[in-house]
């Protein structure tokens, strides 16, 4: 009897118990010899590892602290990267949820607003309207549309 | 005894099985985001206009807010409260030209449980209510502001916004509900996540408005379907730039002018190309919509509009009269 109560109960526990799994290590590719390994987009200096000042190549860190300040140093050199590439308002990150329905969540930049504009002609207020860029240059694309009519 | 019980049971059961005409409600929270004294805020003493009873600069701005919010709430259902994020910010401008707001959804979803297509994005108080749940617990799923400039002696020169309830601004001033009911719908969805210029799809997915929109004779001529540099040529198309959505081909016959005989809405696509393009209604629509490029009148019907968000996702909707805000 205890069997058919406790096995049911001891399969569910184990489908519903939090995951043991450890955490996976963070992602990290060495640098070769005066080479950039990080698709292209991190600069030599900033290359996981430590050059040797001697022979001017570049080797793996000695230690863990090394290698903590290497990975931090690494990964604000990404950051920067694509700093310079888009900013970070702008960039386009896709996260997933989390909660029972899932999915996945954009965050859309500024930009994707739309904006309204109005330009006056004599005593009337025409208004148009767009996807937000910057406010002067919608209020001048509706001007140009008010002179056309 | 029993006979008469089985009737009424099955009286019982008769009446569950009814259709429910469902009330189209939903709640709609206006977060404000200005500070003590400026914007919704502001203590600015004004006379009340247009019933609008309010007498600070202020408290006509939040009453006009709600009136325009609450036309929005009778219009959608949805049983997960709408957070709208607002604030009156100086946008700046000049006598002659200014922006009088901005608006949009402030997050989109795509692959969430109730989610109506596979890899498609919806915007965030759409998602929430297909999932029937807070996707983005804490956040607001739009974001509006407005400039408040506009309300002072150099932007629009003697332009005001005209904070009344009864689409009745003096001439020269702008109608504000009709704004806020503008900005709003892009933020419930009324607005492709195309990029006009290069044609590309937002992170490569389909958005749910741009499944409706067809470029009339090209091939193919969905625009989902298209290459990027064929969508750039179907949002310079107009007339041929089409929303092809069921719901609104059905109260099409309400336009004079601006739809197809089979139904189509013609969409603005004038060339050049702006950010404009393929987010509003073409200004040749009769009688005006208050989602047209151009700003017309806040006396214009909704149930257009409403058909192409019924389209996109918002489902069946009928008016009603629904609580309102905070």
């Amino acid at each position: 009897m205890f069997v058919w109560i406790a096995l049911p109960v001891l399969a569910v526990s184990a489908l519903v118990a939090p995951s043991r799994c450890p955490t996976p290590e963070p992602h990290v590719e060495w640098a070769r010899p005066g080479g950039v390994v990080e698709r292209g987009a991190v600069a030599p200096q900033a290359s996981y590892g430590y050059r040797d000042s001697a022979t001017g190549r570049v080797r793996p860190p000695r230690d863990r602290d090394e290698r903590r300040r290497a990975e931090k140093r690494l990964a604000a050199a990404r950051e920067r990267a694509a700093e310079k590439r888009e900013p970070a308002a702008e960039r386009l990150v896709q996260a997933p949820v989390r909660g029972p329905a899932g999915g996945v969540r954009l965050r859309l930049p500024a930009r994707y607003r739309s904006g309204m504009a109005a330009v006056r002609k004599g005593d009337e207020a025409n208004v148009s309207c767009g996807r937000l860029e910057v406010a002067e240059p919608a209020a001048e694309g509706a001007t140009d549309r008010a002179e056309r009519e | 005894m029993r006979t008469r019980s089985l009737s009424v049971l099955a009286a019982c059961l008769l009446l569950l099985a009814l259709p429910v005409r469902s009330r189209a409600a939903s709640t709609i929270v206006l977060v404000d985001l200005d500070a003590a004294g400026e914007g919704l805020n502001d203590a600015t003493p004004v006379a009340p206009v247009g019933g609008n009873a309010e007498v600070t600069l202020g408290a006509a701005r939040r009453a006009a807010l709600e009136f325009a919010a609450g036309l929005w709430a009778q219009q959608i259902d949805s049983a997960v409260p709408i957070r709208v994020a607002v604030s009156f910010d100086p946008l700046g401008g000049s006598a002659t030209a200014a922006t009088l707001g901005n608006g949009g959804a402030s997050s989109v979803f795509r692959d969430f449980s109730g989610a109506l297509r596979a890899a498609t994005w919806y915007p965030s108080a759409l998602a929430d209510k297909l999932a029937g749940a807070d996707l983005d617990p804490g956040e607001v799923d739009m974001q509006v502001v407005f400039n408040s400039d506009v309300d002072g002696a150099e932007v629009l020169g003697a332009s005001r916004f005209y904070y009344g309830f009864d689409a009745a601004p003096p001439d020269g001033d702008v109608d504000f509900i009709a704004v806020a009911l503008h900005e709003i719908g892009h933020g419930l969805g009324f607005a492709s996540l195309v990029d006009p210029v290069t044609g590309a799809k937002l992170a490569g997915y389909d958005d749910a408005f741009l499944l409706h929109l067809e470029h009339h004779g090209a091939v193919p001529a969905d625009l989902s379907s298209m290459t990027d540099a064929e969508r750039v040529a179907a949002l310079v198309a107009e007339p041929d730039l089409h929303w092809v959505g069921t719901a609104a081909a059905a109260v099409a016959s309400s336009l004079s002018a601006g739809a197809t005989a089979e139904g189509h809405i013609l969409m603005y696509a004038a060339s050049p190309v702006s950010s404009s393009n393929g987010d509003h209604f073409a200004e040749a629509l009769v009688p005006d919509q208050f989602l047209e490029t151009f700003y017309a009148s806040s006396e214009t019907p909704f149930e257009l509009v409403r058909a192409v968000l019924e389209d996109i996702g918002w489902g069946g909707t009928n008016a009603c009269v629904s609580g309102v805000l905070p």
